[in-house]
């Protein structure tokens, strides 16, 4: 394992984003950074900055308005990345399935590495979720990427789609 | 020639007024939700304000009327906003209850327990918020603190009702569970615990001379302005207006049991934060009487027809009054639900308050307003 | 709903009924900061035609009262914010969920284009 992946594991950094959850999830999340859960003993932070973050922690349904600033904040994150979706209604939709302005869960968008089921997720259940999902990072490199299907259907050529990777491995 | 024409025009804009426009959302670190405002600032005073407050529109008004029958109506209102859930299923219980016309057969201990879980709600809104606030105002070891208190109040919902954010423990014709002796007792003890961490709260945010200095005389709104604007909860009592959901509407016990409205009259974000603090106590002697006034016993009863009137119901919510209207036709489902949430009516006056405050004063300014999106958006 | 009349059918407020010409007087002459809370904005669709509604609270005999006119689709419809200061967000959103022609309206305040047009809307659909 080089360095960097080691430090990568060590001390990721989070990045959370609600998509139109009840905030329900997002107190949990917030509740998991006090001292009661003190998820900082893993070396996790909570950044604002999708520039900086290893670990992207996504709630809710993902509604219309927020599909397009999602797939937008996920290109941001440098790779490796993974991400989390926390709670029921980000796996799958929840009570809010097939509702008219939502997306079914977050894997319709963006591809999801660990799912945290519950509604809402208990402080427990995320930390194990997050260091599950460390586990995968430890795996990722930033050679083996894989395109998520928007970026696919968006870029059919497969010369585009290459440069596209290249972008992602510069981040 | 060019740099010294360029150095002449630099000099004009400082002298000048400089306009800069400052996106604010819809992520951010000060925001646990996505809503986004656009500050239009010149020399670092807000000047304009636009907002977009719907980025969590679900549509829970229309499934409500295709896809959820009656019974479990008050389940999903509960995840129209995770802060205040129990706020939400309560007058949702309540207004089908009255569109069926079963409202005054209700069980006394139902009354009761439903006001615990509103109380308990209640607290840790409250907690959650001062925290928050104490946070954007750059005192994170006072979030740390009111956060690590917040946890009693998350186990007692936890142990009472079996569920840390959404309670659903209030159905239509009662609720779902009683609260045995022995969890009364722990839930007695557990308050007064609970009451030392709001004395502290109390005591920081009276006396501490930075967190005062800071949000004295920080957006305030005047009586006639929280009038005219209609604001509700908090808010307005923080302004001296005397308005109160919990005394206003009679699906509780409120008024049996004495109730003591929190005013001030400074209409700043200190009285804002202040009147929240004043109510926890006012909320945890709610929960002890309504514990004492009544004995475990029948908490539910049958419901066997749908709702056919027309009916609504008001609510105190944490941020405010909650507006629930519900038409039945006689079937399964209702023909139209309304939900007015706190933060709809507290939403209009936000530019207004926010204008000619300086940059670095609206996150805790924002924060004392209380606002909660996935209310707004439904 | 409609074998009740009309008093039986509405349990715990008022109704006074009025036209879309005369809804801004109606809500001039009630409406007064100090004594009437002014709660929401409301609108009902039954199929063949819609209705606006605007809610006020009476503060002193604490009564919930309900402003309706019934408007056919496409009808333009005036706004009261420049007597109920802050009815206009409201107004935007049921604008927006009902396609409702308020004066002063914005486009796709709460929904988005992806969205489907006017979801509460029961008759005379728009669009999508
Ligand atoms: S999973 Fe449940 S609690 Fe969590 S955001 Fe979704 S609806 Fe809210």
């Amino acid at each position: 394992m080089s360095i960097f992946a080691l430090s990568r594991v060590k001390s990721p950094w989070i990045l959370h984003y609600d998509t139109g959850g009840c905030n329900g999830c997002d107190i949990e999340i917030l509740a998991v950074l006090t001292p009661r859960y003190d998820v900082e003993r893993f070396g996790m932070i909570n950044r604002g900055n999708p520039k900086q973050a290893d670990v992207f922690l996504v709630t809710g349904p993902v509604t219309k308005r927020c599909r397009e600033r999602l797939i937008n904040l996920y290109l941001q994150v440098p790779e490796p990345k993974v991400v989390v979706a926390v709670g029921s209604c980000a796996c799958d939709g929840g009570v809010f399935r097939n509702m008219y302005n939502v997306e079914n869960g977050v894997d319709k968008v963006i591809p999801v590495d660990v799912y945290v089921p519950g509604c809402a997720a208990r402080p427990h259940q995320i930390i194990d979720g997050v260091v599950k999902a460390l586990e995968i990072l430890s795996k990722k490199t930033k050679e083996n990427i894989e395109l998520p299907e928007y970026i696919k259907e968006r870029f059919p050529s497969l010369n585009d789609r290459r440069k596209v990777l290249e972008e992602m491995r510069k981040r | 020639m060019a740099s010294e024409s360029k150095n002449k025009t630099r000099e004009i804009q400082i002298k000048e007024k400089v306009y800069t426009t400052i996106p604010f959302g819809s992520q951010h670190v000060a925001l646990p939700e996505p809503i986004k405002f656009i500050f239009d600032t010149e020399n670092e005073i807000v000047k304009e304000i636009k907002f977009d407050i719907a980025y969590v529109h679900r549509g829970i008004e229309k499934a409500l009327t295709t896809m959820f029958d009656f019974r479990k109506a008050p389940y999903v209102v509960g995840r129209v906003c995770g802060i205040c859930s129990a706020a939400h299923t309560i007058p949702c219980a309540v207004v089908m209850e009255r569109a069926i016309g079963i409202d005054r057969e209700i069980p006394d201990r139902a009354k009761a327990i439903r006001m615990i879980a509103l109380e308990i709600n209640r607290l840790q809104s409250h907690f959650l918020i001062n925290g928050h606030l104490a946070e954007v105002c750059g005192y994170e070891n006072v979030f740390m603190h009111i956060w690590r208190d917040r946890e009693m109040i998350m186990d007692l919902a936890d142990m009472l009702f079996g569920n840390r954010v959404q309670y659903d423990v209030v159905c239509v014709g009662g609720v779902n569970r009683d609260i045995p002796k022995d969890k009364e007792r722990v839930l007695l003890d557990k308050l007064n615990e609970i009451e030392k961490s709001v004395e502290f709260m109390e005591k920081i945010f009276t006396k501490d001379r930075t967190l005062v200095s800071r949000l004295k005389g920080l957006g305030v709104v005047s009586k006639e302005m929280a009038l005219e604007y209609g604001i509700v909860g908090p808010m307005a009592r923080a302004s001296g207006v005397k308005t109160d959901c919990r005394v206003e509407d009679d699906w509780g016990l409120y008024k049996d049991l004495g109730f003591e409205m929190v005013t001030m009259e400074e209409g700043d974000s200190l009285a804002r934060c202040l009147v929240r603090v004043r109510e926890c106590y006012e909320s945890i002697r709610i929960i002890r009487e309504a514990i004492k006034s009544t004995e475990e016993g029948e908490i539910s009863i049958k419901v066997t027809a749908n709702p056919k009137y027309e009916a609504v119901c008001r609510n105190e919510a944490p941020r405010g009054e909650l507006f629930y209207y519900v038409k039945g036709t006689g079937g399964i489902m209702p023909d139209r639900v309304r939900i007015r949430t706190p933060t709809l009516a507290n939403i209009p006056i936000l530019p207004e308050v926010m204008k000619d405050v300086s940059y670095n004063d609206i996150p805790p300014l924002l924060m004392s307003f209380d606002p909660c999106i996935a209310c707004t958006g439904r | 709903m409609k074998e009740l009349p009309p008093e039986k059918g509405i349990r715990n407020f008022s109704v006074i009924e009025t036209t879309l010409e005369k809804i801004r007087e109606k809500i001039r002459e009630i409406y007064d900061p100090k004594k009437v809370h002014y709660i929401g904005v409301d609108a009902y669709d039954d199929g063949n035609k819609m209705e606006i509604r605007y809610w006020f609270l009476k503060k002193e005999s604490n009564v919930v009262l309900l402003v309706k006119a019934p408007f056919d689709y496409g009808e333009k419809v005036p706004s009261i914010s420049d007597i109920v200061k802050p009815a206009f967000v409201q107004e935007w959103e049921i604008a927006d969920l009902f396609g409702i022609n308020i004066e002063g309206r914005v486009e796709n305040f709460f929904l988005t284009p992806e969205s489907p047009r006017a979801p509460l809307r029961r008759g005379d659909k728009l669009g999508k």
